[in-house]
């Protein structure tokens, strides 16, 4: 498993897709990934990441959501 | 029968808005930008839409989610559900086609909460136009609810709507607060989504590939943020340019109405009350509407547009050092025009302290109001120079902006808070702005404006224009009234507060007078120096600036000089001389030490700042 802001640290422009493996941010955040669609199982795609460590805009379904590296370290994948 | 309160819930930007106004024909915008709809707006259904509507009577309700809240917005949501202010007892549930597959939670939410349903099923055009059909019989069936498709752009789907809510049964059961699903469930949920949204499309939209298209250019690192800039640069550049002529018409047709009143009623006490006190009071007011229009017309077309949301995307990384995010951005924007709607706009941040934060800082933005001060003062330091003027123009606006977010950082570290920061938001579909509805927007905020500071701005001007003209009303000499007013009384008494600043007391009366607003200080400095006045505001600062160089101490050295001046525009840039904004800022953060604390500090740095300057410069 790797967190979700590692992997866009290191292949910033493949815009490969992932499957979610855990959420472990606290409640309020893991319960808002969860009603946007990022539950574990479902797959995740890292569109951009902004300028000088800012959002990482990832992708799942229809959504387009732009998230911190800090709410993107407790997104786990699988590799 | 009686009347029945029917809610509007859906997510953000799923044309809940547009909607409601297809409903009840209330002005209101639309939103494009996750969360910005935070005012409950309610309205009767329009007679026309058939046999009943005159009983219905429909909120609208902050997008959210779900019923589960989790920013101060999506609280109004269920506290409007549950909170018993409303009867409600059926609810539509306003979902986007295209993400079916996320929203259709908010549906069973509602309906386990015990509330009878409707769902208004919008932006299915976008399905239609790429060849595919959404099966309404499927989607009933899959949500045990009535699913109407609503067209938001020509109104389709209204009347059927409005059928379907007035025909299904009240609950028999009490609506209750829901308890925490678990993931198991949300997942399950998902899953049924997940089938529906298979139903509509096999395939993807094409829509969002040309959104991620745009996304990989305006999210670039390097073109993005040029086209950043670009943007913001156009839009500031053209509330200078295209405002300019329309301000100086407002500007002259208000000066016009004064003299106008005094030529029609002879100038007496009366009419100097009606024509300075009143008609300049209101003029104070309106001169700024075009400027405030056309910032706010940029704003709600880059919302409309979906660029809004990128533009926050973009600046969250810089916001978040100072403890705020992309999301305080349009209302430090909005703080360029007027720190008044600004503050209003502050309400869709979600975290308590970040909006805390935002509304404190806000204020430090150059305002429309500070620019006929600053044009005066700049005026008189460089009159042959105006290049070097427009620098430190430039130089102000930044100085302001920056200081504001060193305040924010330094704040941020004392500043406690209890909820827990995020930053989460959703990119929308990029869609061609609709003119009318980025007019009906622009026109509502610009409103705002207009409503929230009028009473305000035109009470302290009929307030000041009494002092400064009282007691000696029937002297003749606009002069000689002043400086034997009550306001210059208090002038005098307190001019050793302006000493360090390198003035008078009357450049204090003229300080003080600002309190009605910032741009007052001209006029009043033009009362106190005597200029005079031939037409245009041009050959007013021209003889102003004159008087103003000829202006002596009582021991006969200069009142204006290079240190004065720069200490009076540091003054200007820092200090919170808006009444208006300062009972804006105690509505919003229901809080009269917010205010005070606001009022009172950043009104010392200025004064501590502008002395700084003066000592140093001197």
């Amino acid at each position: 498993m790797t967190r979700l802001s590692d992997t866009s640290r290191k292949r910033p422009s493949a815009e490969q897709s992932f499957t979610i493996a855990d959420l472990t941010a606290e409640s309020i955040v893991r319960e808002r990934l969860l009603e946007l669609g990022l539950a574990p199982g479902r797959s995740v795609q890292v569109l951009k990441i902004c300028p000088f460590g800012g959002p990482i805009v990832v992708r799942a379904g229809s959504l387009s959501l732009a998230l911190r590296q800090n709410e993107a370290d407790h997104i786990w994948l699988n590799e | 029968m009686n009347t029945q309160t029917i809610a509007l819930v859906g997510p953000p930007n799923s044309g809940k808005t547009t909607l409601f106004n297809w409903l009840t024909g209330r002005k209101q915008r639309v939103v494009n930008y996750p969360g910005s709809t935070v005012d409950l707006a309610v309205g009767a259904a329009l007679p026309h839409l058939g046999p009943g509507a005159e009983k219905i009577e429909f909120v609208d309700t902050p997008g959210t989610y779900s019923l589960f809240a989790k920013s101060q917005d999506e609280e109004v949501t269920s506290l409007t559900l549950f909170g018993g202010r409303y009867p409600i007892r059926k609810v539509i549930v306003v979902i986007d086609s295209t993400h079916i597959s996320r929203q259709v939670h908010l549906v069973k939410q509602l309906q386990e909460a015990g509330f009878a349903v409707v769902v208004a099923l919008t932006m299915c055009d976008l399905h239609e136009k790429e060849g595919s059909r959404v099966d309404i019989e499927l989607f009933e069936r899959e949500l045990q609810a009535p699913v109407v498709p609503i067209n938001g752009v020509l109104g389709g789907g209204v009347k059927d709507l409005v059928a379907k809510v007035g025909a299904i049964d009240e609950p028999q059961s009490e609506i209750r607060r829901l308890t925490p699903w678990s993931t198991e469930k949300l997942r399950e949920v998902f899953d049924g989504g997940e089938r529906l949204a298979r139903s509509v499309a096999k395939n993807e939209l094409r829509v969002f590939d040309s959104t991620r298209g745009l996304d990989r250019i305006l999210l670039h690192p390097v073109f993005g943020l040029v086209f950043f800039f670009v943007v913001m640069f156009t839009l500031f550049t053209a509330i200078y340019w295209a405002a300019q002529p329309i301000m100086q018409a407002v500007d002259w047709l208000f000066t016009m109405g004064a003299v106008g009143v005094k030529y029609l009623i002879g100038v007496n006490p009366i009419s100097e009350f009606l024509g300075d006190g009143v008609i300049g009071g209101v003029g104070a007011v309106m001169v700024f509407v075009p400027q405030i229009f056309i910032l706010f017309f940029g704003i709600s077309l880059l919302e409309d547009t979906g660029y809004l949301a990128r533009a926050a995307t973009l600046v969250d990384r810089p916001l978040s050092l100072v403890g705020l995010n992309g999301k305080a951005f349009v209302p430090l924007l909005s703080g360029f025009a007027c720190a008044v709607p600004a503050i209003m706009a502050a309400r869709s941040i979600n975290s308590k302290k970040e909006r805390w934060l935002a509304t404190f800082i806000i204020p430090f933005m150059t305002c429309s109001a500070r620019l006929p001060v600053y044009a005066l003062l700049l005026a008189f330091l460089f009159w042959d120079k105006p290049w070097v003027a427009g620098l430190w123009l430039a130089a102000l606006y930044f100085g302001g902006l920056v200081i504001g977010l060193v305040a924010s950082g330094l704040l941020n570290l004392v500043v406690k808070s209890k909820t827990p920061s995020f930053f989460l938001l959703e990119l929308p579909l990029y869609r061609r702005p609709k003119l009318a509805v980025v007019l009906r927007n622009s026109i509502r905020r610009t409103k705002a404006y207009v409503t929230k500071t009028g009473p305000i701005i035109l009470m302290l001007s009929v307030g000041i224009w009494v002092l400064t003209n009282f007691p000696h009303i029937t002297t003749h000499d606009p002069r000689a009234r002043l400086e034997q007013s009550w306001m210059s009384a208090v002038g005098r008494r307190i001019e050793p507060a302006f000493t360090p600043l390198g003035v008078d007391w009357r450049v204090g009366v003229g300080l003080m007078s600002a309190f009605a607003a910032r741009e007052v200080f001209v006029s009043s400095m033009a009362v106190m120096f005597s200029a005079t006045n031939t037409g245009s505001e041009h050959s007013l600062r021209a003889s102003l600036i004159d008087r103003m160089r000829h202006a002596r101490m009582p021991n006969g050295t200069p009142v204006f000089t290079v240190a004065s001046v720069a200490a009076l525009l540091v003054f200007f840039m820092l200090a919170l001389q808006c009444l208006s904004t300062v009972s804006v800022a105690y509505r919003e953060m229901r809080s009269r030490r917010f205010a005070a604390f606001q009022l009172i500090s950043m009104n010392i740095l200025a004064y501590i700042c502008a002395a700084g300057t003066y000592w140093l410069l001197r």
